[in-house]
């Protein structure tokens, strides 16, 4: 186990960890792609417990929703803290992205 | 789901080989060689323990308020660490390192948050974390800089230290990245310089531009900009100098 998978109403949600960085961003592309090749196309990251994300992670995050889009799947983002949020606005990211408050809102928007 | 070492905190110093047989193997304590975790607040010194399983790589578990033992820690023989309570994750890909090459390099540093610091770091990404962690828990206190503050001085700090053992000295082990700052009550000054040949600052595209939202890389230098309250590029891009300051608290 990498990171929390669980499947729920058929979309796939990972728990983030503390912290998606430089360090362990390698760990979560791998992760969402192995979901990928499984067949899992509707998907929520839980940044529930995570308190920190670097420039590293916010590429990673990128990335994988370039991909989602290619294999016409969709994702959602869930629980960021009001820093991350700023963090995502700062960036322009809060455009990309669809953001929900909650992994139980964001698993009933899909 | 996530699961936690909830009796680590426990024990002063356990192998823990059994992270390959499992997250709860390790609970349970199985005195395996190879590599230990050392408890910063209630286990011995780490020259006791260095002595006592020579060999062994050794793993510092700090404690959010014993934070101060880390870097003595790690430039006494430790060449890695968790913070309490650990995380599955982080256990597993510390065992997965330990397996797959051996400890990273030990921190070379001086720091003394009295006023001043001096740091000089290998180019290592994973040194990156332990002195970023340890560099904002300290001056952060020091610069009387509320959660708020903390946390936009390690955004910065983070991105002009990655961005200098990646672009700037490319991961290269003979180069090194300095870090020297100075704290006082409200502000925390610091300038991070690498051995690289610099950048113009100028020429990197605004990744918050419609145009550019799906590029993977670029943002290093957005968020320092934003996070900290002033960045001067200098040694023709070789050095940036961060400065965060203690913001009043919003009503």
């Amino acid at each position: 186990m990498s990171f929390s998978i669980d499947l729920i109403g058929g979309v796939t949600v990972l728990e983030l960890p503390r912290e998606l960085t430089l360090g362990n961003r390698e760990a979560l592309k791998r992760v969402f792609h192995e979901r990928l090749d499984a067949g899992d196309r509707r998907f929520v990251l839980d940044f529930a417990r995570t308190g920190f994300v670097d420039s590293s992670g916010l590429g990673v995050l990128v990335g994988l929703s370039k991909t989602v889009r290619e294999r016409r799947g969709e994702l959602r983002l869930a629980g960021l803290n009001e820093e991350l949020r700023t963090m995502f606005g700062l960036t322009q990211l809060d455009t990309l992205f669809q953001i929900s408050d909650s992994r139980a809102t964001a698993v009933g928007e899909l | 789901m996530a699961r936690v070492f909830a009796g680590l905190g426990a024990r002063p110093a356990i192998g823990c080989d059994a992270f390959a047989a499992g997250c709860d193997a390790f609970a349970a304590g199985r005195p395996l060689p190879g590599m230990a975790i050392l408890d910063l607040e209630s286990g011995p010194p780490v020259e006791v323990v260095r002595g006592a399983l020579a060999g062994a790589e050794l793993v510092a578990l700090a404690h959010a308020r014993a934070v101060d033992g880390l870097i003595p820690a790690l430039t006494a023989g430790c060449s890695d660490y968790l913070f309490f309570p650990v995380h599955a994750e982080e256990a597993r890909l510390l065992w997965v390192r330990h397996r797959a090459g051996g400890p990273p390099p030990v921190l070379p540093l001086e720091a003394s948050i009295e006023g001043r610091f001096r740091l000089e770091l290998p180019s290592d990404a994973r040194c990156l974390r332990a002195a970023v962690d340890y560099i904002v828990a300290t001056s952060a206190r020091a610069a009387e800089l509320r959660p708020e503050g903390a946390f936009r001085f390690r955004v910065a700090l983070s991105e002009a230290v990655s961005n200098a053992i990646l672009y700037g000295n490319r991961e290269d082990p003979c180069r090194r990245v300095r870090l020297v700052g100075r704290v006082e009550p409200g502000v925390v000054r610091v300038t991070v310089m690498d051995e690289g040949r610099g950048f113009n600052p100028a020429s990197v595209p605004d990744p918050a531009a419609a145009e550019n939202l799906d590029r993977p890389s670029g943002r290093g230098l957005l968020l320092m900009r934003r996070m900290a309250d002033e960045v001067r590029h200098g040694g023709r891009g070789s050095e940036v100098t961060l400065e965060v300051r203690a913001h009043a608290p919003t009503a």
